[in-house]
């Protein structure tokens, strides 16, 4: 009968969900980068009405002098909805605090999309999801690049003519900037430091060859994977311009101190290369952003871009607020992340009179128990040696995993086709998952016993619970797993509670410890977390994002066995041969060996349970319906969140829909300090 | 009365001093301080080695005081608030600690004053119903009522809330204090509608709870004084009831209000925390949380001072009044 529920249950989603799953064919893998944009001339070039206003008054130079010689040109091919209209406003909401606009000196703008107004990156790993290949990524401020012979130097030409947004060009010396004086630099705590761009011991050099190229210089050939780091995250040029009256290396007055600081968020409008300024800021409340007159896309039309005149960011807290206001027509877009969303979503994305679609693109995130297997790091008590030993017994790992109905729990979570049981591989939308490497080892509660028994655990005291063996040294103690979980993670509580049964089935005691995630960072960072559960949407996806976090090729990756004082930790042997996978990984160039390394990557992980998969997950997003462009099928998170996957700059509203703006007509104009 | 007002302010100085020290203390007895967290992230994102995040870190420490022993920084923070009104540097928002509160004061306090308003004044008016009308089926229902007005946590009530509004009456924006379109615009009629629409939730929420102990106060009290034997005379005298309600009762019922008001001021600092969260309201509360939860060390203990003296000037306030309003309360 419950069994029967069950697929009813799944049916009556399956059949919502494909109500509300969109009709277009998805960009998935489907493009070569010059289906996407190219740089080129075009022969006429048209601004807003308001610029052209303000052209006329000469308080603007023309647009074809404001934009780069060859511009960067977003192909009708790639936009669901062909070129647009100007006017009204993205509506964004953005949860955490503006710390400020110096992004070099690791101060976020807030996150939740609101790095896409000011960031813009050499590269854009954001459009790889939609390339055919998708080795590296796609260019954006640096146009091309060449790999000398040996991989060891890569020569990238930047876009000839770009101005930041109060008219100043932007060339070599601020990328040289942002690298040595911010970056590279011991006294800012910027988001990429030293560590992050040395390659076999040999920090990477940078070095100016003209006003519009670079030399990057290596330690290995081919690093592909450092490529990443130069998107937006990475490598987004600030002004120097700007910046260099404040950095003590110009000027003998400042303090870092106060370099970190110069630009706080009060201090509008911004200089940027991004599609829209922040021109308006108040704590806990907004940003209004006007459209960045210098932007330099343009569409095949030769229309400047953004099409929206302006971003509002709503500053919130919380991201059912966020959802809320998606379902109530007053946020564009949303993630839908937490299995207690879905049906509401779901359903309501379904009705006729909708001002929203919900998306779901396969499965890009999973939750995991991570045993800790080092011996040398965060171990403190007897019980802790104990615990690590033990979950370094293989035979533990296989007795959990057995151990564990996954189908129960993604059935009492969830029912339907959006979360299922996960195995600790990559997940089904990675373009390295390959299903035939996973080695699986299901429910199958006998099998799970006799392996605790092998290990000697048995219930002595008949409380359902086995007992450590006598000359262990928790003789006779309960087998209890401490599991810690972030509280903000509500998907990973729910998850854990739903596994609490089925472990006490298996006679296992489980005790959950709900902490903040600042704590929760803190144990991990010491290595003090036994078992906790983890999400992962990263890793599992876009491993070659985050290499070094695959296996022990760092002192602190993988978490879960990080070494000890002085590099001290014992690798088992499928360890050692991860690492070499892995580093052979950072300068490969073959699509195919990528693909046949990351298979025996999977077949590593899941033979030996280095991590003890539970239920992989379809994150999705509600999208406002109104918004034209949205590539579809962009997944919520695949080399970058979707906030920038959406490619904001071309998403248009038809003038009979459009909201009126909140600064309509207003240009950001800059004094001098 | 000038000579008690300025002894209860001279009893006030020790006991700020006090507990200023035991906020600082308590803000810093979790492991680690704000700088930790910033540690973790430069060893994890920024790729810097143990030794190269920890030579930052110390050396931010170094700027921000944070090296000092506790006692030091102690009484740099506090000799800043008295000789310069400089209550620190917040870690989190990197800005000064008064900035980060001054900013969301005036929004704390419109709401606050507003939920508080409506609170005694609803409570006092249902409960005196409530007394006048005691084990009536109105008196019943209020008392139903004010059970689960004090039942219901805030969140709770600011999420089913919100839920009902989006899903069954399709408000066009929930959260915060006003629309998109609205927040820039001067203020003018619709402005000021859809600023309502947004303010009367949080008002609400905080109200009910105060409504329903000011009611269950008020009708307690006004039963109890309805049998003292001055109500008891009035009556035989042959005065009209309203005025044996209104001069002789009600006003004698009044005191235990009265005296809340102390308590209920710093409140009015500091916000009803969890429903802000969950109603994304630019007030003082969140801001409190976060700086506790991520060990804004300067800023929390702002906070904490700061709702202390308030707490302090409410009780002090609270007692002047009562003694105006009864002259057998002397300040000797």
């Amino acid at each position: 009968m419950k069994k029967v529920m069950s697929i009813l249950i799944a049916l009556m989603f399956i059949t919502s969900f494909s109500a509300v799953a969109i009709a277009q064919e998805s960009f998935l893998g489907k493009f070569e980068i010059s289906d996407i944009m190219e740089y080129k001339a075009l022969p006429n070039y048209i601004e807003p009405e308001a610029l052209e206003l303000a052209v006329a008054k000469g308080e603007l130079p023309p647009v074809w002098e404001r934009l780069p010689k060859n511009p960067q040109v977003i192909n009708s091919k790639a936009m669901t909805d062909g070129v647009g209209v100007y006017g009204d406003k993205w509506r964004v909401f953005c949860g955490s605090p503006t710390a400020g606009w110096n992004w070099a000196a690791g101060l976020t703008s807030g996150w939740w999309g609101t790095e896409v107004l000011v960031w813009e990156g050499l590269v854009e790993p954001a459009h790889m999801w939609m390339l055919k290949n998708p080795i590296e990524p796609v260019p954006n401020l640096a146009t091309s690049w060449e790999w000398s012979e040996d991989g060891k130097t890569l020569t990238m030409h930047l876009l000839e003519g770009a101005k930041w947004s109060d008219g100043v060009e932007f060339t070599a010396d601020d990328v040289l900037f942002t690298y040595y004086d911010c970056h590279l630099d011991s006294h800012i705590p910027s988001f990429l430091g030293a560590g992050a761009w040395t390659i076999n011991g040999k920090l990477t050099e940078l070095e100016k060859v003209d006003k519009y190229t670079i030399r990057w210089r290596f330690g290995a050939g081919f690093p592909l994977y450092i490529l990443f780091r130069m998107g937006r995250y990475g490598m987004a040029p600030v002004p120097k311009h700007v910046l260099a009256k404040y950095h003590p290396k110009y000027n003998p007055d400042a303090t870092y101190e106060g370099f970190i600081h110069s630009l706080p968020p009060e201090d509008l409008p911004v200089v940027t290369l991004g599609p829209w300024v922040p021109v308006k800021f108040e704590p806990a409340r907004f940003i209004v952003a006007r459209r960045n007159p210098y932007y330099w896309k343009v569409d095949e039309k030769g229309q400047q871009l953004p099409y929206f005149n302006e971003a509002y960011i709503e500053k919130g807290r919380r991201g059912i607020t966020r959802t809320l206001n998606v379902i109530a027509g007053s946020c564009d877009y949303t993630n839908l992340e937490t299995p207690g969303v879905f049906s509401f979503a779901l359903e309501e994305g379904g009705r006729s009179d909708s001002y929203f679609a919900a998306r779901f693109v396969g499965y890009n995130a999973s939750f995991s128990l991570q045993p800790n297997l080092s011996l040398y790091k965060g171990v403190k008590t007897e019980r802790d040696r104990a615990m690590r030993e033990l979950f370094r017994d293989l035979r533990f790992r296989k007795a959990l995993s057995y151990a564990i109905n996954r189908e129960g729990i993604t059935n009492s979570i969830f029912p339907g086709p959006l979360i299922a049981p996960y195995e600790g591989s990559l997940v089904d939308s990675s373009a390295y998952y390959d299903p035939d490497a996973i080695v699986s080892y299901a429910y199958d509660l006998e099998k799970s016993k006799g392996l605790f028994a092998e290990l000697g655990f048995k219930d002595i005291d008949g409380d359902g619970i086995m007992e450590w063996a006598t000359g262990t040294p928790l003789a006779g103690q309960d087998l209890t797993l401490v599991i810690h979980i972030i509280e903000d993670e509500t998907a990973a509580v729910n998850l854990g509670e739903a596994l609490v049964p089925y472990l006490r089935e298996a006679g296992i005691k489980s005790v959950l410890k709900v902490i903040k995630g600042t704590t929760f960072d803190a144990l991990s960072d010491s290595g003090e977390l036994e078992i906790p559960i983890e999400r992962d949407n990263v890793l599992c996806l876009t491993p070659l994002t985050r290499l070094t976090d695959l296996g022990p090729v760092t002192e602190i990756t993988p978490t879960w066995h990080q070494a000890g004082p002085g590099g001290e930790r014992d690798l088992f042997p499928f360890e050692a041969r991860l690492r070499d996978l892995i580093n052979s990984l950072k300068t490969e160039t073959s699509g195919s060996k990528v693909r046949e390394t990351f298979s025996e990557i999977q077949h590593l992980w899941t033979e030996n349970v280095y991590k003890i998969g539970l239920y992989k997950m379809q994150v999705g997003n509600a999208i406002a319906n109104r918004l034209r462009n949205v590539p579809p099928g962009t997944p919520p998170y695949m080399y970058e969140w979707f906030d920038v996957a959406q490619c904001a700059w071309q998403l248009w509203v038809p003038k009979e829909e459009q909201k009126p703006e909140i600064l309509p007509g207003v240009i950001p104009t800059y004094e001098e300090k | 009365m000038i000579s008690y007002i300025i002894r209860r302010i001279l009893y006030v100085i020790p006991l700020l001093l006090a507990v200023s020290i035991v906020c600082f203390v308590i803000i810093q007895l979790p492991p680690g301080d704000f700088l930790t967290a910033i540690e973790s992230q430069l060893k994890s994102q920024a790729g810097l080695s143990e030794e190269e995040s920890r030579k930052m870190v110390d050396e931010m420490r170094k700027t921000y005081g944070l090296d000092k022993s506790m006692p030091v920084q102690y009484l740099i923070w506090i000799k800043n608030i008295v000789t310069r009104g400089d209550f620190g540097y917040s870690f989190g928002y990197r800005k000064p600690a008064q900035e980060v509160i001054w900013e969301r004061l005036k929004w704390t306090m419109i709401i606050a004053l507003s939920a508080h308003l409506i609170s005694t004044l609803v409570g006092l008016l249902i409960g005196i119903y409530s007394a006048t009308h005691q084990y009536s089926l109105g008196d019943h229902l209020s008392t139903f009522l004010a059970f689960i007005g004090l039942s219901f946590p805030e969140f709770f009530t600011a999420l089913v809330i919100m839920y009902l509004l989006v899903f069954r009456f399709r408000a066009p924006h929930v959260g915060g204090l006003s629309s998109p379109e609205y927040v820039l615009a001067a203020w003018n009629w619709a402005k000021f509608v859809d600023f309502l629409q947004h303010l009367w939730i949080p008002v609400v929420i905080s109200g009910v709870a105060g409504v329903a102990r000011n009611m269950r106060v008020m009708r307690a009290n006004l039963l109890d004084v309805f049998r003292s034997q001055y109500v008891i005379t009035a009556r035989a005298k042959g005065l009209k009831e309203s005025i044996v309600l209104y001069k002789h009762a009600v006003v004698n019922a009044l005191h235990p209000i009265i005296a809340y008001q102390g308590v209920a001021l710093p409140y009015i600092v500091q916000g009803t925390m969890v429903t802000a969260i969950v109603l994304n309201l630019p007030t003082t509360g969140p801001a409190f949380y976060d700086a506790l939860v991520f060990q804004d060390t300067l800023l929390a203990g702002s906070f904490l001072l700061m709702v202390t003296v308030v707490l302090v000037i409410g009780n002090l306030l609270s007692d002047l009044i009562l003694a105006w309003i009864d002259p057998r309360i002397r300040y000797d």
